[in-house]
């Protein structure tokens, strides 16, 4: 850090420059810090939403697979697999992305997800309730994975861009301002010294000439 | 690139995210696809539940007056982690969403509790600006 300030220039005009430059790096600071907090607050609750997101595919998912095993008992499961071939879909998905504070982050929405019976494509005749009730609660399933991929990748977006803002708050803190501080007060001090010099000098030349 | 170039760079590009102009709210609620242009350039797109809640929120007549999204701007000056609300419209939905009433001169002051409770409501028509007198 010293040698750093030793390689200024020891001039009021320096001085001037360094106030300035102090001044930019507070501020940019505060606003950093605000962003870092506000970001760092967004997080929390977007890892809360992630959390319950994550519950909910699961039990979901668990719910399904067990509707799906008693269809399979019911109906067998190569009568299950024809159901299944039978019922094929195109799902529209409309990807689109917004702002947290200037993060991009995806917006995920989608049609219906959830089919009425007749929709599904494979007979009534042939099949069980059960298979109606095991495609229904997948299709629950289905929602709360899109759901926890939107919230998911939100979280990763927030959290890079936490790590880099407290990066950049720290260096200001710890590095930037330390050093532009220590480089004022270094102009500071020589020219204070320098004042000093000229203040002796013209005292011995004044005693001189008397 | 020096230090300080750097940091006017990083302090230009902390409201790219703002929209280039905000739109009414009856606007976007005939929109298929409501979003607004940024300052970037990007989209930012609105969920549709969020407009219909504030829709519903809102007296219809207002609805051509509230302009989204709303801004929540981060002021260092106002202390940290408090914010502000503009415009009279604004400041009576966010009022009425979070059950306080301190506004005064179409301005009202938001604490970080109260912030959160918003963003946790308004995901996508809220926005954060960070304001500074800055002459980057």
């Amino acid at each position: 850090m010293a040698s750093a300030a030793e390689a200024i220039t020891p001039t009021r005009g320096e001085l001037l420059k360094l106030a300035r430059r102090i001044e930019l790096a507070k501020r940019g600071h505060q606003l950093l810090k605000e962003k870092r907090d506000a970001l760092v607050a967004e997080l929390f609750d977007v890892l809360d939403e992630l959390q319950d997101a994550i519950e909910e595919a699961y039990k979901r998912m668990d719910e399904a697979f067990k509707e799906l095993t008693a269809a399979e008992i019911t109906m067998g499961a190569l009568e299950v697999k024809k159901a299944a071939l039978a019922s094929g879909r195109d799902l529209e998905v409309d990807l689109d992305t917004r702002y947290i504070m200037g993060v991009t982050v995806p917006i995920i929405e989608t049609g219906d997800v959830r089919r009425r019976v007749t929709e599904r494509g494979y007979g009534l005749i042939q099949t069980s309730s059960k298979l109606d009730d095991a495609a229904r609660k997948f299709e629950a399933a289905l929602e709360s994975i899109i759901k926890l991929a939107e919230v998911e990748e939100t979280a990763k977006s927030l959290a890079r861009e936490v790590e880099e803002t407290k990066r950049r708050v720290n260096s200001l803190e710890n590095i930037i301002i330390p050093q532009l501080e220590s480089a004022k007060k270094y102009i500071e001090f020589r020219l204070e010294e320098l004042e000093r010099e000229t203040f002796f000098r013209l005292k011995r030349i004044k005693r001189a000439m008397v | 690139m020096n230090n300080d170039e750097l940091l006017r760079r990083q302090l230009k590009i902390l409201n790219r995210h703002l929209p280039a102009e905000r739109v009414q709210l009856s606007e976007l609620l005939k929109c298929e696809r409501p979003r607004v242009r940024t300052k970037s350039g990007e989209t930012h797109r609105f969920r549709k539940e969020e407009l219909r809640y504030l829709a519903e929120l809102v007296p219809k007549e207002l609805h051509s007056k509230l302009r989204l999204p709303i801004l929540i701007e981060l002021t260092p000056q106002l202390g940290s982690g408090t914010a502000k609300i503009s415009g009279n419209t604004e400041c009576a939905v966010v009022g009425k969403i979070l059950g306080i009433k301190r506004e005064s001169e179409g301005e009202l002051v938001l604490y970080r509790p109260e912030i959160r409770a918003l963003r946790k409501k308004l995901q996508t028509t809220t926005q954060y600006a960070l304001v500074a007198g800055l002459s980057v």
